[in-house]
């Protein structure tokens, strides 16, 4: 049935009376998007960052330049600097991958960070944050640092084994 | 299925005729955005130019990133139960709307649980807006969608229910003009939740003082 639209002028006038030409904005499901992307976004940086913290003390760890680290895992320095600087939101997992082998870290768990690989287990989300809080760039390696680091390779380098068993 | 529906020049006060749109196709809605989002941008810049802040660009223009672009995805998507409507005048769109046919009831007391016709998305063009341009050019485009909402939810049998999420400086509209009631625990996303009760709905349509939704 079609709709049959009211072209009375008497109701007309007196709807145009409070005319104002304002705003009359209305929906629900572009801001539900909204909200959704911004809370992927947010996860999204909130990992590239620590991704890049972790990857930069484990340069540091190993006593590389980021153009040592590019050629120790053959990967393109633009793209190791990308990493290093906490904003690689879609980081390719090639990369992650041979960035891994070349500073020992769990090939697995960087993934995971780096948002290739769906996360199975909530203590990772707990060790990313306690990581992020305690690790800081500075151009020396503090002792903090070095266990902040070490601890967390270790979570990421379980995290990786369980992740393994419990696929069997 | 279109039909000729007036609305209001705002430079003569006249009442002019307009085309309204039944079925909104997603290209013109990307049609649409086209020719809406050059005002909006050329808005913002005027905006910045006078010295206003973003923050206060943000609020006088708080929908200027709506992307009916992305809304017509969900048209292409053929999702179920969404309608579009849209009234057009002089070859521009003046005002577009996508509604939900299922999914959603009322949720004030006295009829709570029935279905109503949700409001996805309404929007007129930035050349409507007193916010946006220094003279408006056409009126009531809200007030027609409006109207196309209720005639739509009667046909539907859902009596005239409409409720929809209102943005923060459109409260007013639906609050006197449509005279629709705010819940306040049912908003989502900062937006206000507005509801056009079955009496509600019967006032609009005959029209007269504004305020009582009971009549």
């Amino acid at each position: 049935m079609a709709i049959q639209m009211n072209n009375d002028v008497v109701w007309l006038k007196q709807m145009a009376e409070d005319e104002d030409y304002g705003f009359i904005s209305a929906g629900g499901l572009y801001a539900r998007r909204l909200d959704e992307q911004q809370q992927e976004m947010k996860q999204s940086n909130k990992n590239s960052c620590v991704l890049g913290q972790l990857v930069e003390l484990a340069r540091r760890r190993k006593g590389m330049s980021p153009l040592d680290l590019s050629k120790a895992a053959q990967v393109g320095l633009s793209e190791v600097l990308e990493v290093l600087s906490g904003q690689a939101t879609e980081p390719k997992p090639r990369v992650l991958f041979m960035l891994s082998q070349a500073l020992d870290l769990p090939a697995e768990g960087l993934m995971e960070l780096g948002g290739l690989m769906e996360s199975r287990d909530k203590h990772l989300e707990e060790a990313v944050v306690r990581f992020a809080a305690q690790s800081k760039p500075t151009a020396k390696l503090s002792r903090s640092e070095k266990e902040a680091l070490e601890e967390f390779v270790k979570v990421l380098a379980r995290h990786s084994d369980r992740g393994r068993c419990s696929d069997k | 299925m279109n039909q000729r529906i007036l609305i209001l020049e705002q430079k003569t006060k006249k009442f002019t005729e307009a085309t309204f749109h039944e079925e909104v196709s997603a290209d013109q809605l990307s049609e649409a955005e086209a020719q809406w989002k050059p005002v909006r941008k050329a808005a913002v810049n005027r905006m910045l130019h006078s010295g206003k802040s973003p923050t206060e660009i943000h609020t006088l223009f708080q929908h200027a990133h709506w992307d009916w672009l992305k809304k017509a995805k969900a048209l292409q998507d053929g999702l179920l139960a969404i309608k579009c409507f849209g009234i057009e005048k002089a070859g521009r769109w003046q005002g577009l709307m996508m509604l939900q046919l299922a999914g959603y009831c009322a949720k004030l007391e006295a009829s709570r649980g029935k279905p109503l016709v949700y409001i996805e998305f309404l929007e007129t063009a930035p050349w409507n807006l007193r916010d946006i341009v220094d003279e408006p050019m056409y009126g009531l485009v809200g007030t027609r969608l409006i109207e196309a909402a209720i005639r739509l939810s009667i046909i539907e049998g859902f009596h005239g229910r409409v409720g929809l999420l209102a943005l923060p400086k459109a409260e007013q509209f639906y609050e006197k003009r449509c005279r629709m009631v705010r819940i306040e625990k049912a908003g989502h996303y900062g937006m206000a939740w507005y509801e056009l009760t079955q009496e509600g709905a019967a006032a609009f349509l005959k029209g007269g003082k504004h305020g009582n939704t009971n009549e």
